[in-house]
C-alpha cells in the first residue's frame, strides 16, 4: 500500500474560498481567474481522490479487523489515527470541493479540464456504488454525491440553454451536438478572419488598431488548448506576424499550449509549433529535453530509430528556419555534453541531429554548396571561400586530434574551424551574409579544448548583433 | 416486460424503388420493424434496469441503432408515403410502450432526427446506468469518426460535447465581427438548406412556405430571434441558383405573412436591415414600404413637440428611429436616396407642401434627412 501525501487541509479552504468567489459573479475577470487556476485545481482534485482511495483501503483494513483477520496492528492503528484526524475536515470539504468545482466552473464555460476531473470522480464513485452495510465509520461519504454528480454531468451534457435556437433546430431536424459543433466552427472561422487582418496603426503607438483583440483572443484560448476544433484559431494566433506592440500573446496562453504540447494533447501545424517555440522558451526547452530523454532512455535504439525520432521532433527544421531556436538548442546540447561525458548515446544523437539540421538548412539555402569529407573519425565540412549566403562549418570529433586551424578573414565566411578536444565537441558556426536580413555570427566551442585560436578568431570577426554573440570557453587542462 | 435484443445490428438500407413489389413490401416491413425497435431501444435505455448489464459493446450497438434511426429520418422525411407509414407504426409502438412503462413519453418521427441525443439523455438520466458506461462516455479522447463502420466508438462522447459547448461560451464574447452573431449565422444557413430541400428540384414554394409557417408558430415568444435568423438566411451568400430561389421564396413569405415583416423591421438594427436591402431588391422595396407606413401612421404631438405613433398595438418606433433607418439605408444603397426623396417630396406636395414643422410628416422627414 503506497503512502500518498495527505492533501493539505489549508489548501481545501483556499479552494473553497475561490469557488465561493467564482460563484458570486460572472465577469471576464472571474472567467480569466478560473482559466488560470484550472490546472492547479485539477491536480489538487487528483490528490484528493487518491486520498479517497486510501480511505477505501482503510475501509478494507477495518473490515479485516471486524473479521478478525491477522493484520499488523500498528499499521491499522496508524491508519485509523490519521483517518480520524482528517475525517471531520476532509469529509465535508471533499464533497463540497468536488461538487462545487463542477457546478461553478461549468457556469463559466471552462469545462474541458473539468471533464478530466469528472472521470476521476467517477472512478472514485466506483468504490461506493451501493451503500455499505455500515461499519459505523461513515465511509459512505461519497454515496449521496454519486447521484448528484451524475445529475450535474447529465445537465452539462444534455441541457440546452438557448431555447430560441432549440425551437428552430428541433423542427429542422438538427441534433444539438451537430448544431454546437457548427457554431463553434463558425466562431473559430470568424475569429481567424479577424486575426488575419493586418495591423492598421502603421506604427503609431497612440493609434488604436485591431491588434487589441489578439491578447484577448489568446487569453480566451487558454482553456481551449486541447480542443481540436480550436486548433485553427490557435494556429492563426501563433503564426500572426508580430508587427504591432499590441499584438502580444498572453503568457498563460503560451504556458497552456506548451503544457498540452509536451503531453502530446495538441496538434498544431509545423509553423505554429515553431512559432510557439519562438515565443516560449520553456516550451522549446521541454521539447529538446524530452527528445534527449526519449532517445537516451531507450537503450536499444538503432540509428534509424534515432533519426526517425529526431526528424519527428521537428527540431532540426525549426533550428534551420529560426536562428534563435538554433541558439537555444545548441546551448542545451552543449550543457548536456558537458554533463554527460562519454555518453555515447548523447554523442550519436547530437551527430544525427546535426546531420538532419544540415539537410534542412541545405533545403532552405539550395545555392550553398556543402561537401562533407570524412577523414577517419573526423568530419570536416569545407566551404568554398566564394561568398555564399550561408557558410557553415561543423566539426564533430570524438577523439583528441591535433588539428589545424584556418583563420578566417574578417567579415567573410569561415572555411573550417576545428579544435582539439578531449571529448566530443561541436562547433557550429553560422554566418549569414548581407543578403539575409539578420546578420550575426555565432561561434561556440565546447569541451575542454576551447583553444586560443578559436577565441582569437572570434575576436577578429566583428559581430553585427552583439546580443546574439556567444562564446563559451573552458580553461584548458 | 419490454426486451430489446441488441444482438443484431440494423441491416444496410437498400433503395426500395429498384425492387419488385413483393420484395418492396418485405423491405417496408423490415423498415417498420426497425423503426419500432429504435423506439423500444430509447424506452429501454431511459427506463429499464437491464442497463446494469450493459458493457462497451452493448453501448456501441445502442448508438449504432440510434444512428440508424437518424439515417431513417434523413432518408424518408421528404417522402410522404414512407413517412406516413412510419408515423403510424410509431403510434402503435408508443401505445404498447405506454401500457408497459409508466411515465413513458412518445417518440415521434421528428424525434428520430435526434435519436442519438435522445438515447444519451435517456442513459444519463437512468439511475441504473453503470459507472463503467459513464467512464466510457466521459473518458478522454474524442470519438473516432466511424460513420460507415459497424462499431460505433463513443469513448469521450460526452466530454467532447461538453468541451464544444464550453468553447462556444468562452469564444462568443469575442466573435462579434458577425452582423447577426455566429449562432444566428449557423441557424440561417441551416434554414436555407432545409428550404432548398423542401422545394426540391421543381422549386415548389408551397412546402417551404408551410414549413416557415410552422416554424413561426413554434417559436412564440422567440419570434424576434426568428427574424434575426431570417435575416441571417437572406445574408448567406448565394452559392447556387437553388439557394437564390430559396431566398426568393423566403422574401415572398416574409411579405405575405402578416406582421412578420413589420416585426423584422422593428426588431433588427437599422444597419443590418440596410445590409439586407442592399443585397435583395424585393426586400428593399418591402422595407421602404414599411418605413413609409410607419411614417404615415404618425401624428404630431404638440405636447411632446415630436411625431409619435398613433397605434401602439404593434411596434414602437420613434421619429428619430425612423430617420435613422432611412439614413442607414441611404448609406448602404446610395441610389435609393434619390428615389425615396422624390417619393417623399411627392407626398409632401400632396399634404400641401408646407415648410412649417409639424404639419406634414413627409416634410419633416425630408428636412431631418437633409440636415
Amino acid at each position: 500500500m503506497t503512502e500518498e501525501p495527505s492533501p493539505n487541509v489549508q489548501e481545501i479552504q483556499f479552494w473553497l474560498d475561490k469557488m465561493v468567489a467564482w460563484g458570486r459573479a460572472d465577469s471576464p475577470n472571474i472567467q480569466r481567474d478560473v482559466s488560470l487556476h484550472l490546472r492547479r485545481l485539477s491536480s489538487y482534485l487528483q490528490q484528493l481522490l487518491t486520498h479517497i482511495n486510501n480511505l477505501f483501503e482503510l475501509d478494507v483494513c477495518c473490515f479485516a479487523l471486524d473479521q478478525q483477520c491477522l493484520m499488523p496492528i500498528n499499521f491499522l492503528t496508524n491508519r485509523l489515527r490519521c483517518f480520524i484526524l482528517n475525517f471531520k475536515t476532509t469529509r465535508m470539504a471533499l464533497g463540497r470541493a468536488l461538487l462545487t468545482s463542477l457546478a461553478e466552473t461549468q457556469a463559466e464555460g471552462c469545462s474541458s479540464s473539468v471533464c478530466g476531473d469528472c472521470t476521476r470522480s467517477i472512478r472514485a464513485m466506483q468504490w461506493k456504488e451501493k451503500p455499505t452495510s455500515g461499519y459505523g465509520y461513515g465511509l459512505d461519504i461519497l454515496y449521496p454525491s454519486n447521484t448528484y454528480l451524475k445529475k450535474v454531468l447529465c445537465q452539462l451534457t444534455t441541457d440546452e440553454d438557448d431555447a430560441a435556437a432549440e425551437a428552430l433546430m428541433k423542427p429542422m431536424g438538427v441534433p444539438p451536438n451537430e448544431y454546437h459543433l457548427k457554431v463553434l466552427r463558425k466562431m473559430v472561422a470568424l475569429l481567424q478572419e479577424n486575426i488575419g487582418k493586418r495591423c492598421s496603426s502603421l506604427g503609431n503607438i497612440n493609434q488604436r488598431c485591431s491588434c487589441d483583440s489578439i491578447l484577448a483572443a489568446s487569453e480566451a484560448c487558454v482553456p481551449l488548448a486541447t480542443c481540436p476544433e480550436a486548433a485553427p484559431l490557435i494556429d492563426a494566433l501563433l503564426q500572426r506576424p508580430a508587427t504591432c506592440v499590441r499584438a502580444a500573446l498572453s503568457e498563460d496562453f503560451l504556458d497552456a499550449l506548451s503544457c498540452a504540447y509536451s503531453r502530446q494533447n495538441l496538434s498544431l501545424e509545423e509553423q505554429a509549433v515553431f512559432s510557439l517555440w519562438h515565443h516560449s522558451l520553456s516550451s522549446l526547452e521541454v521539447a529538446v529535453l524530452s527528445l534527449l530523454e526519449s532517445v537516451c532512455t531507450n537503450t536499444g535504439s538503432t540509428p534509424q530509430r534515432m533519426l526517425q525520432q529526431v526528424s519527428q521532433s521537428l527540431l532540426p527544421k525549426a533550428c534551420a528556419q529560426q536562428c534563435s531556436i538554433f541558439l537555444v538548442v545548441n546551448d542545451i546540447f552543449r550543457s548536456t555534453l558537458k554533463q554527460a561525458e562519454g555518453n555515447e548515446c548523447v554523442k550519436s544523437l547530437i551527430q544525427i541531429f546535426t546531420n538532419c539540421f544540415l539537410t534542412e538548412l541545405a533545403l532552405l539555402q539550395p545555392q550553398c554548396h556543402l561537401s562533407l569529407t570524412q577523414q577517419q573519425d573526423r568530419k570536416i565540412l569545407q566551404i568554398p571561400r566564394s561568398s555564399l549566403p550561408v557558410a557553415l562549418s561543423v566539426v564533430i570529433s570524438s577523439h583528441p586530434v591535433g588539428g589545424t586551424t584556418e583563420c578566417s578573414r574578417p567579415g567573410s565566411c569561415w572555411s573550417s574551424v576545428h579544435t582539439g578536444c578531449r571529448y566530443a565537441a561541436i562547433i557550429i558556426v553560422i554566418m549569414h551574409k548581407s543578403c539575409c536580413r539578420d546578420r550575426y555570427m555565432i561561434c561556440y566551442s565546447v569541451g575542454a579544448g576551447g583553444r586560443g585560436p578559436v577565441s582569437s578568431l572570434v575576436r577578429r570577426v566583428r559581430p553585427i548583433n552583439p546580443s546574439l554573440f556567444r562564446v563559451v570557453q573552458k580553461p584548458t587542462g | 416486460m419490454v426486451r430489446v435484443q441488441l444482438v443484431c445490428s440494423p441491416q444496410r438500407l437498400q433503395c426500395p424503388a429498384a425492387e419488385p413489389p413483393e420484395a418492396e413490401k418485405r423491405h417496408m416491413e423490415t423498415l417498420l420493424k426497425n423503426v419500432s425497435s429504435t423506439a423500444e431501444l430509447l424506452a429501454v435505455s431511459a427506463r429499464s434496469g437491464a442497463l446494469e448489464q450493459w458493457d462497451g459493446h452493448a453501448l456501441s450497438r445502442a448508438f449504432h441503432w440510434a444512428r440508424y434511426g437518424e439515417h431513417l429520418f434523413r432518408r424518408f422525411h421528404s417522402d410522404p408515403a414512407v413517412r406516413t407509414a412510419m408515423e403510424k407504426q410509431l403510434q402503435l409502438t408508443n401505445q404498447s410502450l405506454r401500457a408497459a412503462l409508466p411515465g413513458y413519453t412518445d417518440v415521434s418521427f421528428c424525434d428520430l432526427s435526434r435519436c442519438q441525443h435522445l438515447l444519451l439523455v435517456g442513459l444519463l438520466n437512468n439511475p441504473e446506468l453503470p459507472v463503467s458506461i459513464m467512464r466510457i462516455l466521459f473518458g478522454s479522447g474524442s470519438p473516432a469518426d466511424t460513420e460507415h463502420s459497424e462499431y460505433v466508438d463513443v469513448t469521450g462522447l460526452c466530454s467532447h460535447i461538453i468541451q464544444c459547448k464550453s468553447a462556444c461560451k468562452v469564444l462568443s464574447p469575442l466573435a462579434d465581427s458577425s452582423a447577426v452573431g455566429a449562432d444566428a449565422e449557423v441557424q440561417g444557413a441551416m434554414l436555407m438548406e432545409r428550404l432548398g430541400a423542401l422545394m426540391g428540384r421543381g422549386r415548389e414554394a408551397r412546402r417551404a412556405e408551410h414549413f416557415l409557417d410552422s416554424l413561426l408558430q413554434g417559436c412564440d415568444g422567440a419570434s424576434e430571434h426568428f427574424c434575426l435568423v431570417i435575416a441571417a438566411a437572406l445574408l448567406t451568400a448565394k452559392n447556387s441558383a437553388a439557394e437564390g430561389a430559396a431566398q426568393d421564396v423566403l422574401q415572398d413569405w416574409l411579405q405575405k405573412t402578416p406582421g412578420v415583416l413589420k416585426l423584422t423591421c422593428s426588431a433588427l438594427s437599422a444597419s443590418l436591415l440596410a445590409g439586407l436591402a442592399k443585397e435583395h431588391r424585393k426586400f428593399r422595396e418591402a422595407y421602404c414600404g414599411v418605413l413609409k407606413t410607419w411614417a404615415s401612421d404618425m401624428e404630431y404631438s404638440v405636447h411632446e413637440g415630436e411625431w409619435v405613433q398613433t397605434s401602439t398595438k404593434t411596434c414602437m418606433v420613434t421619429f428619430q428611429k425612423l430617420t435613422e433607418h432611412f439614413l442607414a439605408l441611404f448609406e448602404k444603397c446610395p441610389p435609393q436616396r434619390d428615389d425615396v426623396e422624390r417619393e417623399l417630396n411627392a407626398l409632401k406636395l400632396s399634404d400641401g407642401d408646407f415648410d412649417v414643422r409639424g404639419l406634414s410628416v413627409w416634410g419633416d422627414l425630408l428636412s431631418a434627412l437633409n440636415t
